[in-house]
């Protein structure tokens, strides 16, 4: 396992969707930019918004963030309205939306923090711990530690490279250990490393039950933690790619692919399989039944010779999936 | 609880307003400039002056120097230096990027409209007090600040005065000459607040908010329409002003113009795409 790779593409279960998207649209005049787009996002779910430039990423980011207003439709964050339910519904958000992410340049990093921390509710107001709303200089300290600003926290922004604004971004939208995380392009201009340190930050926060939404073009790297891949273009969702199922997916090289795979589908764990000679691919409902189709084909008396996860090229089924729509 | 939240988020939010406004280039720029020109308009001859001011000058006293400032300044550049500034109380966040992080933050876009507001009319009384400050400082060096025969331009008998003036009767004279002109100044700095939300743009905001100014200007030509006009007000701290509202007229007007400006602001930002 690579250390980009989320431990399980599991996704906690909840009734309640942290983000839904109820038939959005959004017009500017007669131009429309999204044509009822509707989604949901669970709790402990990494959703990745794809789509070629002017598909309107950006606006649905804003529309989830309550930045802007969709001309139709619902966009509720925690199950309320976000642009009617007023300012408490952000309780629950944290985002970054520009990129690079902004910050007030005459002011250091930690000021910023602070801040933030003020508008969110509060610094040092109170050691009341019960209340999560109240943040206190050592989560400030935490989040700076977090995305590795600890020798620039003192300096004023303007001193900031892109990539460094970009990860005290990242903290400012952590630093309430929020339900909802919102991110526009996140990794943009960001070196390998720092791409690394968001996506180990973002997999953390989904682990701990955080509903993760972010746009991006970088869809191999995204392909990597991603649960889900919405496709956008023009305005309209395309697709949704459950990645989490495709991760299941196996490629066994046999002696009889046919026979393996029928034998593979009597399976109750398995949900799919088919013959690809010499291999067979199987989709399982885990990917912690791999060793049980496995056991399987040996109880079948199929030789097997080989087993790989079959990988899917996410960026090979988008280009092909927005190609088919022009 | 919730209530204690809410009234610490709103002092944090006119705070981080006021220090942000501290941190504009234009403001430390616009109180350089009301300081420093009271010192440059005393070495102008008193004809000089007296032919713009359209009244009698003859600077006797360190206390006249403000109120002539005052009189030169009001006409254009106190409201410029307003609207300028107050348009980037807007537009600068949209520049800088910060306004969407702000507005993701709980908070309600009302109260931070509000402090962008509350802030906004506090400057040109910061400008004011620069004035004052730089005026009575480089008058009372160069005239000094004892009693005498002179008006402080802002009371009766404008330069003139109408008998002996003590420094306690100037100084009431200054202060109160000088809070009407901030209140002059409040619509202007919500105007520029208005376009701001409107255009989102500081040079957009900047240049609407003085075209408006100076269209007001123009539509003076329809006589009917001269009492409603901020213009026709500006110089409502005069003694001299030869129109026939009285300052209490004008200064509630004034007061009406500014609140129809914060209701405006905040109804148009309550909805506006960011």
């Amino acid at each position: 396992m690579n250390q980009f790779e989320a431990p399980a593409r599991t996704v906690l279960k909840s009734s309640e969707p942290s983000i839904e998207a109820k038939s959005v649209s959004k017009r500017y005049g007669r131009y429309p930019v999204l044509d009822q787009v509707s989604f949901k996002v669970l709790p402990g779910e990494v959703y990745a918004l794809a789509g070629p430039n002017g598909a309107g990423k950006t606006t649905l980011i804003r529309i989830i963030t309550g930045l802007s207003f969709p001309t139709g439709g619902q966009m509720l964050l925690c199950g309320e309205d976000v642009h009617t339910g007023g300012s408490k519904v952000r309780r629950a958000l944290g985002a970054v939306v520009e990129a690079p992410a902004a910050f007030y340049p005459h002011m250091t990093g930690r000021e910023n923090l602070m801040a933030h921390a003020k508008l969110a509710g509060g610094v040092g107001f109170s050691t009341d711990h019960r209340n999560p709303l109240l943040l206190d200089e050592n989560r400030i300290r935490e989040v700076i530690t977090d995305v590795e600003l600890t020798r620039m926290q003192d300096r004023n922004v303007r001193e900031y490279s892109l990539g460094q604004r970009q990860r005290l971004g990242l903290a400012a939208a952590i630093l309430t250990n929020p339900r909802v995380l919102v991110l526009d392009e996140p990794t943009s201009g960001l070196d390998p490393l720092g791409i690394n340190l968001v996506h180990r930050v973002l997999s953390g926060m989904a682990a701990t039950g955080t509903a993760v939404i972010l746009s991006t073009h970088h869809l191999r790297e995204v392909s990597q933690y991603a649960h889900r891949v919405g496709i956008l273009s023009s305005g309209k969702l395309l697709d949704e790619v459950d990645l989490g199922a495709r991760s299941s997916a196996y490629r066994f090289r046999v002696d009889d692919a046919p026979r393996a795979a029928a034998a593979l589908s009597t399976q109750p764990f398995v949900v799919r399989s088919f013959a690809r000679p010499p291999y067979v691919i199987v989709h399982l409902d885990s990917e912690l039944r791999a060793p049980d189709a496995i056991r399987a084909l040996a109880v079948e008396g199929i030789r097997m010779f080989e087993a790989n996860p079959d990988h899917f090229d996410l960026y090979e089924y988008y280009r092909e999936r927005v190609e088919r729509e022009f | 609880m919730t209530k204690n939240i809410s009234n610490r988020v709103g002092y944090g939010v006119l705070s981080l307003e006021f220090r942000k406004l501290l941190g504009f280039r234009s403001v430390r720029l616009g109180l350089l400039v009301a300081f420093i020109l009271p010192a440059i308009l005393t070495l102008a001859p008193d004809e000089g002056i007296a032919q713009v001011i359209g009244a009698d000058v003859l600077l006797v006293s360190g206390w006249q120097v403000p109120g002539m400032a005052l009189y030169i300044m009001m006409p254009f550049m106190l409201p410029l230096l307003t609207a300028v500034t107050c348009a980037e109380l807007v537009g600068g966040e949209m520049d800088w990027g910060t306004l969407r992080p702000l507005l993701l933050r709980p908070v309600s876009r009302i109260r931070v409209i509000f402090s962008k507001l509350m802030v906004a009319i506090l400057y040109p009384f910061l400008l004011l007090l620069s004035t004052l400050v730089g005026g009575l400082l480089v008058g009372g060096l160069r005239y000094g600040w004892g009693t005498g025969v002179y008006g402080t331009g802002l009371g009766e008998g404008a330069f003139v005065g109408v008998g002996e003036l003590s420094p306690f009767g100037a100084f009431a004279e200054l202060a109160q000459g000088y809070m009407i002109s901030g209140v002059i100044l409040s619509p202007i700095a919500v105007l520029a607040i208005v376009f701001g939300v409107l255009y989102l743009n500081t040079a957009a905001a900047a240049l609407a908010g003085v075209g408006a100014i100076l269209m007001m200007g123009m539509l003076k030509v329809f006589v009917w329409l001269r009492p409603f006009l901020l213009t026709e007000h500006l110089d409502a701290y005069s003694p001299l002003r030869a129109t026939t509202y009285t300052t209490q007229q004008s200064l509630i007007l004034l007061v009406i113009y500014t609140g129809i400006g914060i209701v405006a602001s905040m109804l148009i930002f309550e909805r506006k795409d960011l």
